[in-house]
């Protein structure tokens, strides 16, 4: 192993090898700060660049591309309250209000550390523990998947404390547009209204992209201000090195939502969008200070972006042991390894080791590198977007929307959705619907769905079909986690509220 | 009080609109949605209840202020868009984002500043359209122009 | 504010530079568009991404892949209909998608016989597939288990589609009772059988060649046995007569000219006897097929007759 951890350094810490990591970095950090190019999109693009590479130096590039778009995402959550990737949804409730408040700088600076802590996590686990966590992978079934869903729908009610009702409809709205489109299972055309393009259903970025931006630059443009921002924040000298203190204390959230991160990654069919509330939902559970969260708690940011980017590495660990991708990007360089004649699965660990390692130990120099690399151009961003006049920012804003839609499915369709569902998110919003549920349920819908169905149809085999919900441990267990979770929460107000009485 | 009782009934209104699609699906493709739609009906007659009975909190006034120039910038966005195949990418998103800079601004734009804003504008959309048409080869909208 | 404007100046030279035209030059003179109506990562992009650089070489001009998944492909080839017949945006086709999906679904956005397509340049049979431990070990095995436990569960990529259709007809044919689970894709269908929620799988022949150590192929329904898998009998060898699958090939917008049709056709008739294509594609399970332009219109032809009856058979034709 040492030997094979060295020969792996040996090759990536060349001149080449880090400047393409660097180029890789930036490209993937610009990618994911822009809404509407994903992780994946941003992979595919650049699968041609790297036919002409050889496989491991073709790897190697797009795993950096992967790691700092995931890591991107959180700029243009923070700046614009706009998730550059749904990996960064749970960034925009503290990053931007931390932003408003004048802490854009120390919130991207947070953004920084914890993804490169998540990241390193994640590698770190695909190192040394990939097989007995990928089995543990195969062991979720629809039933599982159902309930993870109906997990993931609980978390809302620490999302939305405010008033649990408007967030579970929120969340219910977003579980009811996911059904547009073709039923997954028996392949129905629903909710399409006659209208063939809309049988791709409503993509997820599209939704993010109306429910959260839209919403932020129209009230720009109303509330008539000549800059965006409290940009009045005298860049302080030594902000780095107090913010990396602040972020470090902070140990039990960076590991635990770094944990969590890697355990979702691995799991196919759920990826940075789940990880980054799920860790957020714990977050504020273990909290002393929960209320404090969505008002710019530092907490927030490190849950998010931490778990987001140890999905990369936890992504990896199916692929490269049973040839499973966890998450989409992983699909993608799954397509790249078979073109290049490397089948994923154990031949590859036992026949390729050295290409396996040497993508695995890039992965950790790429991490590494984005610190510096983070830091430098987020401020830099940071510094740029805070200055830009609100009569530029607010319809290049637009402009931007417009092309990430658009790129996602190279349909014109999907840019009028984007602008539709960013009309009804402002009008939402003037009601106090938070966007956060609602994008909550547009992830969840289909996996829950999809899950639900095919249960019910695997409990074909058994005497009473729902049966199939009950039988297994492992539904068990998601169960408790759900009931946990939902119940949680308003327990806590309860409580809260008697040692009040008490105290008095 | 009134934003949320409104928007309770016109939740459970598309509710209903929704439900009457799922009429000819099958079982498999059915259930999941009508699971749904009962579940936001109930919600939201729970909401109205709630805001109907409840106390008497602050409710932020629905429409804002300055209405009209969020209408302004929605019909402009929704025209842009059409405008895309037509005009094609470059000369409509030049056109349209000098209009939303001119309009939005704060002070009034001398003739000056609206070629300077045209120029900004034509230099940025110029540079997006070298980066990801011609270099990585996204696909960006295309029109009959430009 | 003079350093701004000359940037601008540059910036809108540049923009005038790009503006390249070349009048003169014949089909194809600038870069071909290869639409795949799936997710990147799925088995029609790594067709399309092993094409990619022979077509690039036989077209002498770049080629793009985009993708526009949604609806089975269906969003895709609705969306083919209205683009531009020039022949520079070609689209991957799979049969029997484009013959099934209007017959079952009603309004796709497009119909069977308006797709113009110029090549199919493969073949991905079925196999049933147990996992590698199973205590089911031949087909025979499978049809004892069957009948004993109605509803017996197999996952398959995609509803309608060669695998649920090819269940279908399975079960008809052995007299079994199967309960057919339909995953977003044969990568999504692996995971389940692999961890024991499936009792089988109906997928495709790169499954099994994709994954040797861990799926057990039962059968390979096709005429002749896949190269990829020469110790896996079809179903004709053990008296089934059953053949079902997937075929992949590309297509273009309806009333584009001939010439141009002839050009493409030509173009991924080459690439298919490139031998590292060849290699390639045989190596993940793909078995290589020949149809141009004539040929494929016959095939549409004859499946189309088949899978009308299948349907009507099975009650899942839209009335």
């Amino acid at each position: 192993m040492i030997e094979a951890v060295a020969n792996a350094f040996g090759h990536i810490l060349t001149l080449k090898v880090l400047l393409m990591i660097l180029a890789g970095l930036f490209g993937g950090l610009i990618s994911g700060a822009l809404p509407g190019l994903t992780a994946t999109m941003a992979v595919a693009l650049l699968v041609p660049f790297t036919f002409s590479m050889d496989p491991t130096e073709g790897l190697i590039v797009l795993g950096a591309i992967y790691m700092a778009c995931i890591y991107g995402g959180a700029f243009s959550a923070i700046l614009v309250n706009t998730p550059g990737t749904p990996s960064s949804i749970g960034t925009t409730f503290d990053g931007y209000p931390m932003a408003k408040k004048g802490e854009g700088e120390k919130a991207i600076l947070v953004a920084t550390f914890a993804s490169v802590y998540g990241g390193i996590v994640g590698v770190i686990f695909l190192l040394f523990l990939s097989p007995p966590l990928a089995n543990v992978a195969l062991r979720f079934g629809p039933p599982e998947y159902f309930w993870m869903a109906v997990f993931g729908v609980t978390i809302i009610s620490s999302l939305a404390s405010k008033n649990v009702l408007k967030g579970f409809l929120g969340g219910a709205i977003g579980l009811l547009i996911s059904t547009v489109g073709i039923a997954p299972i028996g392949g129905d055309v629903r909710f399409t209204a006659g209208y063939p393009p809309l049988q791709g259903g409503i993509e997820l970025i599209v939704a993010l992209i109306g429910f959260f931006c839209i919403p932020e630059v129209l009230t720009m443009v109303t509330e008539r201000q000549k800059t965006f921002h409290i940009a009045e924040t005298e860049h302080r000298k030594g902000l780095l090195l107090k913010t990396f203190v602040d972020v470090m204390r902070r140990q039990g959230n960076l590991l635990r939502s770094s944990i969590i991160g890697t355990v979702v990654g691995i799991l196919p069919g759920a990826g940075g969008s789940v990880a980054n509330l799920v860790a957020y939902n714990e977050a504020i559970r273990v909290s002393k200070t929960p209320e404090k969260f969505g008002t710019g708690e530092v907490d927030g940011i490190i849950a998010t972006e931490s778990s987001n980017n140890a999905v990369v590495g936890g992504g990896i660990i199916p692929l490269v042991t049973l040839g499973i991708p966890g998450a989409p990007p992983d699909a993608i360089l799954y397509g790249v390894l078979l073109i290049h004649g490397l089948r994923p699965g154990p031949e590859l660990f036992s026949m390729h080791s050295e290409i396996i390692f040497t993508f695995i130990m890039s992965l950790f120099v790429a991490t590494i590198l984005m610190l510096p690399v983070g830091v430098i151009s987020g401020r830099l961003l940071h510094k740029t977007v805070v200055r830009i006049p609100i009569r530029f920012l607010a319809p290049v804003i637009f402009f931007l929307t417009i092309i990430g839609s658009y790129a996602i499915r190279n349909n014109i369709t999907d840019v009028y959705i984007m602008l539709t569902l960013g009309v009804i998110g402002y009008a939402l919003k003037r009601l106090e619907f938070h966007p956060g549920p609602i994008t909550l349920g547009l992830i969840l819908g289909p996996i829950g769905e999809m899950g639900f169905v095919q249960a019910l149809l695997m409990g074909q085999m058994l005497p009473n079909k729902w049966m199939i919900f009950f039988n297994r441990p492992l539904s068990w267990v998601l169960i408790i986690l759900s009931l946990f979770s939902l119940f949680w929460p308003l327990f806590i107000k309860k409580i809260a509220k008697g040692w009040k009485i008490k105290e008095m | 009080m009134q934003g949320d009782r409104a928007a309770a009934i016109v939740f459970i209104l598309v509710s209903v609109v929704f439900w009457t699609q799922t009429s000819g699906l099958q079982y498999n493709g059915a259930i999941f949605p009508r699971a749904i739609i009962i579940f936001i009906i109930l919600l939201s007659v729970g909401l109205f209840v709630q805001k109907t009975v409840g106390k008497g909190e602050e409710q932020k006034t629905f429409l804002p202020p300055n209405l009209g120039y969020v209408l302004f910038s929605i019909v402009i966005v929704a025209l842009w868009i059409y405008c895309l195949d037509i005009l094609g990418f470059i000369v409509s998103s030049i056109l349209f984002l000098s209009i939303l800079t001119v309009v939005i601004d704060v002070k009034k734009t001398s003739p000056l500043g609206i070629i300077q804003v045209v120029a900004i504008h034509a230099a940025l959309v110029g540079a997006f359209w070298v980066t990801f048409h011609l270099f990585l080869l996204v696909p960006l909208p295309e029109g009959y122009l430009i | 504010m003079k350093k701004g404007k000359w940037i601008v100046l540059l910036m809108v030279l540049a923009l005038l530079f790009s503006f390249q035209t070349a009048a003169w030059a014949k089909f194809p003179k600038k870069p071909l568009t290869y639409v795949i109506c799936f997710n990147p990562g799925g088995e029609s992009d790594i067709t399309a991404r092993i094409q990619q650089k022979p077509l690039e070489k036989v077209l002498g001009v770049p080629v793009v892949v985009v993708y526009k998944a949604g609806g089975g492909g269906a969003v895709g080839w609705s969306e083919m209909m209205r683009t531009a017949p020039d022949g520079y945006t070609v689209y991957g086709t799979n049969l029997p998608h484009t013959i099934v999906q209007p017959m079952t679904r009603g309004n796709t956005g497009y119909e069977t016989e308006k797709i113009e397509n110029v090549y199919f340049f493969e073949f991905t049979p079925n196999i049933l597939a147990v996992k590698a431990d199973s205590p089911i070990k031949t087909v025979q095995d499978f049809v004892e288990f069957a009948k004993k436990t109605p509803g017996t569960t197999v996952g398959g990529s995609g509803e309608p589609s060669a695998n649920s259709l090819g269940t279908a007809a399975f079960a008809k044919l052995t007299d079994t009772k199967l309960t057919y689970i339909s995953f977003t894709g044969s990568g999504a269908a692996v995971p389940a059988l692999l961890g024991g929620h499936v009792v089988a799988l109906m997928t495709y022949t790169s499954m099994a060649a994709e994954y040797p150590d861990k799926i057990r192929a039962l059968a390979v329904a096709a005429d002749k046995r896949a190269n990829a898998l020469p110790g896996v009998p079809t179903f004709k060898e053990l008296g089934y007569d059953y053949v079902e699958g997937a075929y992949r090939g590309v297509a273009v917008p309806p009333g584009t000219p001939d010439d141009i049709k002839k050009v493409l056709q030509d173009a991924f008739a080459q690439v298919n006897q490139d031998p590292g294509v060849i290699k390639k594609m045989e190596d993940l399970g793909f078995i290589m097929e020949d149809y141009g332009e004539e040929a494929s219109r016959a095939l549409v032809k004859k499946l189309s007759v088949y899978y009308e009856n299948l349907l009507k058979d099975l009650g899942l034709l839209k009335k």
